[in-house]
């Protein structure tokens, strides 16, 4: 397999929107991703403002409707989950990192990965013209249970629901396409000498991920095209009054919700492993217990789905064997945050931005896990259902999984993307203002959801059960925390796009890291290698005793 | 017949305690509809809960055989 | 520098570079992508399974509804497994007798597409008897399944027609070939399935 593959010199079309490389691809995930998350944040702001001051009017927006609401709301999570969290993570990351940390020039099938990015981007346009047409965008909850999803008359926007539909399933598809190619890719085409346990932590992750999204996502496809049908044809799958049944969906549904957590989980945990262990100069700590936990945790997440549905009027017993699984998959997550922080142990640690990202991310981690527990036993989760306390819980696992660990990689590998540093001290400042405030949008939070507040509700000055004005204070500090939050994040987008022109050229390999795609020139060329590398050893190996070096990479003989 | 390790009599107990709900249970909803529907739900839960494990085990199992 | 030889001996025989033990890109791609269809199909089925179950006054199909033609289907149920048996001996032949294996392709094709145009035309008749989608979950669940297979089933014979024009140019596609028929095996094993719990 020849590397150096002659090509003639492409046009910037070619080039940045019609190629077949690995690392082009992951570019334009991540890009969309990227402006997906503003759109999803811009909507974060609308909705906390209008829980803040209800009824005035929101600067940037203007009066938010009920109407308005919901949509913003449903979007919020629908974009958030399946337009940010995945691509960037799954899709950005893995396609950038799997070829160059197994050591090879592409991916398996690299005319199915363009088009798995064609299709994401489709998607990715459906979603955003929703919001022009009649009625605005699905408005029905990112849940989209029927019968409210499955009849525009009681969620009102009739063409958004479709469209979401439309786009959701697009989504998957484009996925599906990626998914298939990272496993293969996985597998394949590995660098000689690179077994199975030398495989970098993160190409696992991602794989594994890829694995359970590919079991996990037909029961979905299928829920989807049966919802579909029955809001276009009229058919009535959802519909209890001719014979359908409303629960079908929420079944189909969670089958894919629940693992598809940890399909986002996976990633995050995986870019966590690799700065840990470079940035504590530590192998990481029980290497083969991670990966087994790992797939205990692949296995048993398709056994938790049905904890969504607690107060659905599900089987009791159903009920009782899904709060068992539920508090069963926290062990070997447990297990893994207490082999990271092992790894921290006695390491030598260096605090640039990225690690800073990594150790955030396992102590803020641990506190969703630990907000879990109350959701996952059936007893408690009947009163805590649809509060805040629900939101600040997934909040807390999905804000680590979707921003902390995305900027720890990116932070860590943007030198190896682009060719340029980062500024170091705006990362930090840029770190600060992400995690405090974000603390202080989530604590609030729990303690309004403990006291009662439903989720989803547009005012709760119209409720008089719901009311209890003494919350208010912290509604609007919630609020305030989030706008914080937002202003920081400019920081972040001009560090990002200063860089890429006038940050300081890296090197090969700035962070003194082991892995393959540390070897090749920043960033690499067309290809990847020069010459396909051979790998002689795991890929953290820091501070072994008697070498001069404190690292010593993969494809160094000795 | 020996008796069983208090541990072990506690995870027996724990494995056999969820299949025996009580009966002051809070929702509202829930055991109004036909027994037998409640039964083919659990039973396709259990078949769909299992099917992937069987299919993703299978094949690595199969390719774990064959590289061996 | 880096050359193979300096490789300790285990690491030489464990990993992807395997040789003859080491399965072609697109066969393992569809088998992985056949596992998510496998889910969708399994989703598919215990939807149906569930309604059936519930069906108001436990009547299934509901009253007024058509019957479907168990004997017919039963019949082509028949061509299509036949067309499987046949691309699995056009897949024997291929290696040692290329003409006599596009023989036994081609017929795979031609059965393949029978079945298909039996199911529209069937389909036809269903709808003038009054069998439609929004008639009763009955009819939905039965153009949804029987649909949806139907389309994998188009899909299938389109890919396969593909390879088999290519192999008669005179291309040597054997990860291709092998890719499609595994395609077309899922097509034909999870019909008897379908016909089973739908027809039955």
């Amino acid at each position: 397999m020849s590397t150096q593959v002659p090509h003639a010199e492409q046009g910037i079309f070619q080039k940045y929107f019609w190629s077949t490389d690995h690392k082009i691809i992951a570019m334009q995930y991540l890009f969309t991703g990227m402006a997906m998350g503003l759109i999803g944040g811009y909507l974060a702001y609308v909705f906390r403002m209008q829980l803040a001051f209800p009824g005035h009017s929101v600067p940037g927006f203007g009066i938010v409707t009920p109407g308005e609401y919901n949509t913003v709301v449903t979007m919020h999570g629908s974009i958030m989950i399946f337009w940010v969290a995945m691509p960037v993570l799954i899709a950005a990351f893995g396609n950038f990192l799997i070829p160059l940390m197994i050591g090879c020039d592409d991916m398996a099938f690299p005319r199915i990965n363009r088009l798995s990015y064609q299709i994401f981007l489709l998607s990715a346009v459906v979603l955003v013209a929703s919001f022009l047409v009649k009625g605005g965008a699905f408005g029905g909850a990112w849940t989209s249970y029927p019968p409210l999803s499955a009849s525009g008359a009681y969620n009102l926007t009739p063409l958004g629901a479709s469209l979401w539909l439309v786009a959701v399933a697009l989504e998957f598809v484009a996925f599906l396409l990626g998914g298939v190619n990272f496993i293969v890719t996985a597998m394949n085409s590995r660098a000689p000498g690179m077994t199975m346990y030398d495989i970098p932590m993160v190409v696992w992750m991602i794989v594994l991920a890829s694995i359970m999204f590919m079991a996990s996502v037909g029961p979905l496809i299928a829920g989807a095209v049966m919802l579909l049908f029955d809001q276009t044809l009229k058919t009535g799958f959802y519909d209890p009054a001719r014979g359908g049944d409303p629960l079908l969906w929420q079944h189909l549904f969670w089958f894919f919700g629940h693992p598809e957590v940890y399909v986002v989980l996976l990633p995050a945990i995986g870019i966590v492993a690799e700065l840990l262990t470079v940035f504590a100069r530590k192998k990481l700590f029980g290497y083969k217990t991670i990966l087994y936990t790992t797939w205990a945790t692949v296995i048993i997440s398709f056994l938790v789905w049905a904890h969504h549905q607690f107060v659905a009027g599900i089987d009791p017993r159903m009920a009782n064997i899904f709060s068992v699984t539920t508090l069963l998959v926290s062990v070997p997550i447990t297990e893994m945050v207490f082999l990271y922080i092992a790894t921290l142990y006695g390491g030598s640690i260096r605090f640039h931005t990225p690690m800073l990202w990594a150790v955030a991310f396992v102590a803020e981690f641990m506190i969703g896990g630990v907000t879990g527990i109350f959701l996952g036993a059936s007893g408690t989760d009947i009163y805590l259902h649809d509060t805040y306390f629900v939101i600040a819980h997934f909040h807390y696992t999905f804000v680590p999984i979707a921003i902390f660990s995305v900027f720890g990689g990116l932070t860590y590998w943007y030198p190896k993307m682009f060719g340029r540093m980062l500024n170091d001290t705006l990362g930090k400042v840029h770190f600060w203002g992400t995690a405090i405030p974000f603390n202080l949008i989530f604590i609030p939070l729990f303690i309004t959801g403990a006291a009662g507040d439903q989720r989803r509700t547009y005012n709760y000055a119209l409720f008089a059960e719901q009311s209890r004005p003494v919350l208010q204070h912290l509604r609007m500090f919630a609020t305030f925390g989030l706008l914080v939050m937002l202003l920081f994040q400019l920081v972040f987008l001009f560090n990002f796009f200063w860089s890429l022109r006038h940050g300081r050229r890296a090197e090969a390999n700035p962070w003194m890291a082991n892995t393959l795609e540390w070897t090749v020139p920043s960033p690499p060329p067309h290809g990847n290698f020069a010459k396909l590398p051979t790998v002689y050893r795991g890929p953290y190996e820091y501070g072994v005793p008697g070498r001069i070096d404190d690292y010593w990479p993969q494809d160094v003989p000795n | 017949m020996r008796a069983m390790k208090f541990r072990n009599r506690l995870l027996v107990a724990a494995a056999v305690f969820p299949l025996i709900p009580g009966t002051a249970w809070a929702c509202p909803a829930c055991m109004v509809g036909d027994p037998k529907t409640a039964g083919i739900y659990l039973g396709s839960t259990l078949v769909m809960s299992a099917l992937p494990l069987f299919l993703v085990g299978g094949l690595a199992y199969w390719l774990w055989r064959r590289h061996s | 520098m880096n050359s193979p030889a300096t490789l300790p001996e285990s690491r030489l025989t464990l990993p992807a570079q395997a040789g003859a033990k080491h399965l072609p890109n697109s066969v393992l791609g569809m088998i992985i992508f056949i596992i998510a269809e496998i889910m969708f199909f399994a989703a598919l089925m215990s939807a149906h399974t569930i309604a059936r179950s519930s069906a108001l006054g436990g009547l299934w199909p509901p009253p007024g509804q058509p019957r479907l033609p168990v004997e017919r289907t039963a019949i082509n149920t028949g061509v299509l497994l036949l067309s499987g048996v046949l691309l699995w001996l056009g897949n024997r032949y291929m290696s040692t007798t290329p003409k006599v294996g596009r023989r036994y392709v081609a017929g795979a094709i031609v059965s393949g597409i029978t079945f298909v145009s039996m199911q529209g035309v069937e389909w036809v008749a269903l709808l003038r008897e009054g069998l439609t989608q929004t008639a009763s979950t009955y009819g939905a669940f039965f153009y949804l399944i029987v649909g949806a297979h139907a389309l994998h089933a188009v899909v299938a014979i389109v890919a396969l027609t593909w390879v088999y024009v290519l192999m008669c140019l005179g291309r040597r596609l054997p990860a291709m070939f092998a890719a499609t028929q595994i395609f077309w095996y899922f097509v034909v094993i999870v019909w008897p399935v379908i016909y089973l719990r739908v027809y039955l």
